[in-house]
């Protein structure tokens, strides 16, 4: 039982750092129908980010999110500017599988870039409370884990906030609503495209610098990642931000258990058990819309 | 309880998207060798219960009963080999497709006869025939996307009728045609009526409705409220409420 | 004769598929250096992976990222079957066994695809890629199957060095042969309309009677098997094999960037994007070593490509002669059709 509540715990953590990996994914398909596989590649590239910050600069490595997050921001911005823009404005039938194409050559360019500047060497972002913890209730809590869902906790909460309660959040809700309507009723939804896309990058730059503080990484790391992060929102349904938190504490808390109870080396394994029920179950995902034959 | 009598009968359709009911308890019956009309003001979800009964969204409760058949979850395909075909607003056709191919798709044809060539000479009939009857021969090889508006309208009636339909559905025929395309789809629809087939009409241009169907039904914010002749809806003030009134 | 059996006898069987595969078949008399040949052999290859990643993509427009991890599986499978020792059958039995290999796993895709194929187009290009980095891993992890990151030996070939390439060449060849074949096959038929139909519009397809499902998951299936023999003529070549390069997802990137570079949806259009791909590949290679920069360069040119050229070559190529030719303006575009849309009709 013990073990169990203890997984339980580990998986909540990590789930509350998917969260703020997947939202973010999931907000640039809602917004711009893109699925943005090169998010687990940003993610890595926020790490090496963070850790030449926190290198050069000796801040924390929580703090180097100061200058992560907007560096993100401005290349998710320009990354729509530069290549999805042009692809949308074709309008051509196409313009799907083009994006999902762009984002995976992204991916592929962005991780040979990352190799050539830091060699394929294992890095990992060190502090002096990186292996500390503290113990609750019998229970241990690992220091960086709870800093990290802190962060994702204060993050998500300031995108609900921005997204329920400014101009710009309801006109990226129609957006990802109903982009004609939203058009129809005067939202710029080209830049909104692209200001959501810049958030959407800006979170998965937030939750490298806590990623490259949890694990081992170097350019390799996306692949694994990317698989979970699409599970995830999968799961949660493809553009609700809901689902994609939701889905990332299912997900987190299930590999966890799977670990704890069974064994660390089928973990990985179940985020994929969980897409396949889902598929079979529910394919729009736990919080999707099944829109009617549309992509 | 479904009536014998009614080739479509539809019972207590539920559907909202995110807090708006759409549909609600809706039931509606269409009785065979009738034109039946569905009208009702915008939002009255006309095109989300035809969306229903045809397979296309799926309803939160409600029971769909096509000649005698009961259907909780209708499915496209399901209906259409039950002989229940629609057509679509915004008048889709396979683009790429010549006319008479659009048409050659739509046959009823066993498994094995995708096997075979792509238009047999009995295809090219069947298809050539229905496209003299649409007044579309002349266009059987261009592809759909070069033809006109009211052309692929026409053409979409004829791919719905290829499958010998028992009921057909038509999601507002004359939206965004000019008046002698109106006349051409009344032809139509009155032609194939007398040789046996249903049909249940969405529409906006009451005219046509009036002068067309019988009986007419008439949604308001998703449930029917009236249903009857022309002149008894014509007459019922309730009409005329829904549609001015809120 | 109808205006529709006057277009059929233009294009033949005769100059569609047999010309160019005869073509194709003499291009080792020609090409006789051995770097030049085993060029040619890796563009067949790019070829088949494009042209049989096309039978699924091309027909019913669903864009599966999960076929190099079928082409892994093919290769681990011959690695396994054929053993590491001598090949059978004086070196032609690994050929052999390819078939039934393809076999099973085009029947293993068939479930894969049932699952799967129930999405939307969206969900289905997720789950593929999430597909292919399960499989990667589990090529990794799988140590007592796949020898790991260690990787597998496959069987040596006996041929002899002057004419070591030939053999993969014609087997590569016969792959590709069998795509254009079932391509053609499928195109003349109510298969092929049906497919295109589906492409176009799946529901309404659905709603005229169109068997969709069991559609798409046939195209997947047959398209799953070709691309896991092509792996497993790969791995007889290479002779031995890893899991980073058998199931990798830079292959993936490639087949759909011939596939779309040549044309998507088209017979040669896949074919004609490896003749450019693969030259293009190796000229960076070597000027840029095996390091990361080739990666870069390589993603530049695919995004460059895809940005420039959506359309792919074969089908601007095409539409570029039959512009010049015909005087009047015969297509429709898209955003006139648009325009001609009643206004205030809702999606």
């Amino acid at each position: 039982m013990h073990t169990f509540v203890q997984a339980l715990i580990l998986g909540v953590l990590t789930g509350g750092v998917y969260a703020l990996m997947s939202t973010g994914q999931t907000l640039v398909f809602g917004v711009m129908r893109v699925v943005n596989v090169a998010q687990g590649m940003l993610v890595i590239l926020s790490a090496y980010l963070s850790y030449t910050v926190h290198q050069k600069l000796g801040i924390d490595p929580f703090a180097t999110i100061v200058i992560v997050m907007p560096a993100m921001f401005a290349l998710g911005v320009l990354i729509q500017l530069a290549f999805i823009r042009p692809v949308k404005r074709n309008r051509t039938e196409a313009g799907f599988e083009q994006t999902l194409l762009i984002m995976f050559a992204l991916a592929v360019g962005i991780e040979g870039i990352v190799d050539l500047t830091y060699t394929a060497e294992y890095r990992s972002i060190t502090t002096s409370y990186a292996n500390s913890s503290w113990t609750v209730a019998g229970y241990t809590f690992s220091v960086v884990r709870v800093l990290a869902f802190a962060l994702a906790v204060a993050l998500l909460a300031a995108l609900w906030a921005v997204l329920s309660k400014t101009e710009f959040g309801r006109a990226v809700r129609a957006t990802v609503q109903n982009p004609t309507s939203a058009r129809l009723l005067g939202v710029d939804t080209e830049r909104i495209g692209a200001l959501g896309m810049g958030l959407g990058v800006s979170l998965a730059g937030a939750s490298g610098a806590v990623f490259g503080l949890i694990y081992p990484f170097n350019a390799n790391s996306s692949y694994d990642l990317v698989s979970r992060l699409l599970s995830i929102i999968v799961l949660g349904g493809l553009g609700s931000v809901i689902g994609a938190v939701v889905g990332s504490l299912t997900l987190g808390v299930a590999e966890a258990v799977v670990a704890a109870m069974i064994s660390p080396v089928w973990a990985p394994f179940t985020f994929l058990v969980v897409l396949i029920v889902v598929l079979l179950v529910r394919p729009q995902g736990l919080f999707g819309t099944v829109e009617r034959g549309a992509l | 309880m479904s009536d014998l009598r009614h080739l479509l009968d539809v019972q207590d359709l539920n559907r909202s998207f995110g807090g708006v009911q759409a549909v609600s308890d809706c039931s509606i019956a269409v009785a065979p060798h009738t034109i039946t009309g569905l009208i009702g003001p915008n939002g009255s979800g006309k095109t989300t219960a035809f969306n229903i009964i045809t397979g296309y969204l799926a309803a939160s409760s409600g029971e769909v009963c096509f000649d005698g058949t009961h259907y909780a979850r209708p499915d496209p395909r399901r209906m259409y080999k039950a002989g229940l075909t629609r057509t679509f607003q915004q008048a889709r056709v396979f683009p790429e497709l010549t006319a008479l191919e659009n048409l050659v798709v739509a046959a009823k044809r066993d498994w094995k006869a995708l096997f075979g060539p792509r238009a047999t000479a009995a295809d090219q009939r069947q298809a050539m025939n229905m496209l003299a009857e649409f007044s579309l021969s002349e266009h059987a090889a261009k592809k759909a996307a070069q033809l006109s508006y009211g052309q692929r309208k026409l053409l979409e009636f004829a791919a719905a009728l290829m499958g010998d339909p028992k009921l057909v559905m038509l999601d507002e025929p004359t939206a965004g045609v000019n008046p002698v395309m109106i006349a051409t789809m009344e032809r139509h629809i009155r032609d194939r009526h007398e040789r046996g087939v249903t049909f249940l009409i969405v529409e906006h241009d009451m005219n046509f409705v009036m002068r067309v169907c019988d009986p007419i039904i008439v949604l308001d914010r998703g449930t029917p409220i009236v249903s009857g002749t022309p002149g008894e809806v014509q007459a019922d003030p309730r009409v005329l409420e829904a549609y001015l009134g809120d | 004769m109808t205006r529709f059996s006057r277009s059929l006898q233009l294009d033949s069987w005769l100059v569609r598929v047999v010309i160019p595969l005869a073509v194709l078949a003499c291009v080792p008399f020609v090409l006789t250096a051995s770097w030049l040949l085993n060029l040619a052999v890796l563009g067949l290859m790019y070829a088949v992976l494009a042209s049989s990643w096309n039978l699924q993509a091309g027909y019913t427009g669903y864009i599966s990222l999960c076929h190099a991890a079928f082409f892994g599986i093919g290769a681990y499978a011959l690695a396994l079957w054929a053993g590491p020792n001598t090949a059978s059958l004086s070196g032609y039995g690994p050929f052999l066994l390819t078939i039934p290999i393809g076999l099973a796993v085009g029947a293993a895709a068939i479930p894969i695809g049932w699952v799967i194929l129930r999405t939307r187009h969206v969900t289905f290009a997720i789950v593929t890629i999430t597909l292919l980095f399960v499989v990667q891993t589990l090529a990794f992890n799988l140590t007592g199957l796949t020898g790991g990151s260690q990787g597998l030996a496959v069987a040596n070939p006996p041929f002899s060095a002057a004419s070591f390439e030939q053999p993969f060449y014609y087997a590569m060849l016969i792959l590709l042969a069998l795509c254009v074949v079932i391509f053609e096959l499928v195109r003349r038929s109510r298969l092929g309309l049906s497919l295109t139909a589906l492409r176009e519009d799946e529901e309404k397809a659905r709603g005229l009677g169109v068997p969709t499902q069991p559609l798409k998951i046939g195209a997947f299936a047959v398209s799953i098997a070709i691309t896991a023999m092509a792996g497993g003529v790969w791995a007889y070549y290479l002779t031995f094999i890893m899991p980073q390069y058998a199931i990798d997802p830079l292959l993936m990137v490639g087949t759909a960037l011939t596939a779309f570079l040549g044309g998507k949806g088209t017979l040669w259009g896949p074919a004609i994007g490896a003749l450019i791909v693969v030259p293009a590949q190796q000229y960076f290679a070597f000027r840029l070593g095996a390091s990361d920069l080739y990666l870069v360069s390589y993603a530049a040119i695919f995004l460059v490509v895809i940005l420039l050229l959506p359309r792919g070559v074969v089908p601007s190529l095409g539409e570029w002669l039959r512009r010049r030719r015909s005087a009047a303006a015969v297509a429709v575009p898209v955003a006139d059709r648009a325009a001609t849309e009643p206004v205030g009709v809702t999606q």
